[in-house]
């Protein structure tokens, strides 16, 4: 019971980290992110042929989330800054950029999975007849230290001021002086460090292919419905809940449906909440 | 009356053409044309919901499928072929009906990934399901109607379906889908029963495409799961945002365009898909009611430029 729990807790934080990237960018800008799961692939396989052309591991990862932040900051550049002022086209553009990001990766490294190998590929933590994979460990780690430092980021410092600022309310802060186009850019700067957090920490759990971040994007787009679009808090309770769910469904029920759980968690919510989700909008970043 | 003719016309007309091109064409080309005409009813099914009512609908390959699955399954469990395609085109029907129950109280973007979701479940089941649905490799579909009989129903489907969705935009639903499209708080406000008449368009829209999932079983014979990924519903509403969403003959544009970029232009793979999305992207930001928007843009500049001189 209590290892399906901990799985379950590491499934939560890969979903957090994935939906943190989600609502952030959708607090200061309205945009639903599909691209994201185009960036976590892309930060993937960056990854993994730097570590394939001989660096050291930690090395790769760092070349892996650089290349992430800065697909993210592209796609903000080249496209999204495009369509602040046209937020209805926000869907068709995001997901025009996921066929083009998916593709790419498609197209330069094929379609066949490939993996991750790590230095701590071996390591079994055990913890109170508990066990645990390095890897899953590792990505618990990573999870908790990037939300912390994005916690810290937001709340003590200027710029995180600013960006809550955004997040509230574009009109006020853009007359208050704030550049809005810096604060766009960071959202997606983040974003995409997150992504390729995210994406090396669980690629080597499953496999490197271009469509890896498929299903983690959709849960993560649930735990955005379900702790509230633009809410970073929200989407950290809202992962753990949803990994913990989906969890226990793949070790009790069948684990082939397991994102199925995912699914009636939310219809659950919507059932449940008859007023719709619009409570939930009430625009915030922390 | 002039707008009925023209709209029905261009219906039959095309009914014409489809029926030209399934019979005409062989080989790769031939499920070429199959294709073009199963996703521009399933895809008018879409402009009701889509490009009438806003709400981009995400489970549509869903639906596709299931029609597709349900037919099979039945089939092959003695059912006539008629008696199949009708109980499965309703059984759709009623699921469409619950996941508007649930996701019609969401809005906009919620809406899409609720809706993306249930398509992945639904990939999920005919994935897993092996024993109705043969599982990954997919399963074969026994012929209940005889080939010529599927193309002559394939065609006239296309007709019937961009007439009956003529009918629906000119109609009073028609009005209140895009009333809602619109601003649905003020449609609201004014006395339109929003969450029932989205309920139907999702229903109507679930109709079409599972009736063009049945038609695909029985023309092509196989049925996998990879061909009702949520990716296909992407694509489906990628189709329609280039054709020009809630425009009458935009299922038909954004058939042939989607279609024959991926099947046509052998670009090796996933380069089609890149240049459809950034087709899709320029679509968007340079023509946002797509391309049978965009050329009516540009006569009517045209006119008023001949006009002026």
């Amino acid at each position: 019971m209590i290892q399906v729990l901990v799985n379950g807790v590491f499934l939560g934080c890969l979903f957090a980290v994935v939906a943190v990237g989600l609502t952030l960018v959708y607090g200061v800008m309205e945009v639903p992110n599909f691209a994201h799961a185009g960036v976590i692939v892309l930060a993937a396989y960056a990854t993994w042929s730097a570590s394939a052309a001989g660096l050291p591991f930690a090395l790769a990862a760092l070349v892996g989330i650089a290349c992430g932040a800065a697909v993210s900051v592209l796609t903000e550049v080249v496209a999204y800054r495009w369509i602040i002022d046209n937020p209805a086209a926000a869907p068709a553009v995001a997901l025009g950029l996921m066929l083009i990001l998916q593709n790419t990766a498609l197209r330069l490294f094929g379609g066949e999975g490939r993996s991750m190998d790590t230095p701590y590929d071996q390591v079994l933590v055990e913890f109170g007849g508990v066990s645990l994979s390095g890897v899953k460990v590792a990505l618990v780690v990573l999870a908790v230290l990037a939300l912390t430092a994005l916690h810290l980021i937001l709340s003590r410092t200027s710029l995180g001021r600013a960006m809550r600022a955004v997040a509230q309310d574009r009109g006020a802060a853009a007359m208050l002086g704030i550049p809005m186009r810096r604060q766009y850019t960071l959202a997606f700067l983040i974003a995409g460090l997150l992504a390729g957090i995210a994406a090396v920490a669980y690629a080597p759990t499953f496999q490197v292919s271009p469509y890896m971040a498929d299903e983690v994007l959709l849960s993560a787009f649930v735990v955005v419905v379900v702790g509230g679009l633009g809410s970073v808090w929200g989407a950290v309770a809202g992962g753990l809940v949803l990994g913990v769910v989906e969890g226990l469904g793949s070790a009790y029920l069948s684990s082939a449906y397991q994102s199925a759980f995912g699914f009636l968690l939310l219809v659950l919510i919507l059932v449940l909440k008859p007023g719709g989700l619009r409570g939930a909008t009430g625009r915030r970043v922390a | 009356m002039r707008k009925h003719a023209s709209a029905l016309g261009s219906s039959a007309l095309l009914s014409v053409l489809a029926y030209l091109a399934l019979t005409g064409l062989q080989g790769d080309q031939g499920q070429v044309a199959l294709l073009v005409v199963v996703w521009t009813i399933a895809l008018t099914g879409l402009n009701v919901i889509l490009g009438l009512g806003g709400y981009p609908s995400m489970a549509h390959a869903a639906f596709f499928g299931g029609g597709a699955y349900l037919s099979a399954i039945l089939l092959e469990k003695g059912l006539s072929m008629t008696v199949a395609a009708v109980v499965s085109v309703a059984a759709i029907m009623l699921v469409g009906f619950l996941v508007a129950l649930v996701f019609s109280r969401t809005r906009g973007q919620y809406f899409a990934i609720g809706t993306m979701f249930f398509t992945a479940v639904a990939f999920l089941v005919f994935t897993n399901a092996a024993e109705f649905t043969g599982g990954p490799t997919g399963r074969p579909v026994d012929l209940g109607y005889s080939l010529d009989a599927t193309v002559v129903l394939l065609a006239v489907s296309v007709g019937a379906g961009l007439a009956v969705f003529h009918l629906i935009s000119v109609s009073r639903f028609g009005d209140r889908l895009r009333a809602i499209r619109e601003d649905e708080d003020l449609a609201q406000h004014l006395g339109v029963p929003t969450a029932r008449v989205k309920l139907l368009a999702v229903v109507v829209s679930a109709g079409f495409a599972a009736w063009a999932g049945v038609l695909f079983g029985q023309y092509n014979g196989v049925i996998a799961p990879s061909q009702f990924t949520f990716v296909q519903s992407f694509l489906m509403f990628v189709a329609l945002g280039l054709g020009g969403a809630g425009r009458l003959l935009a299922p038909v544009v954004g058939a042939l365009v989607v279609i024959g970029l991926t099947q046509l232009l052998n670009l090796g793979p996933g380069v089609s898909q890149i240049v459809l999305g950034v087709l899709f992207i320029a679509v968007t930001l340079l023509a946002p009611n797509g391309i049978l928007g965009g050329i009516t843009a540009l006569t009517r500049k045209v006119r008023r430029k001949e006009a002026v001189a």
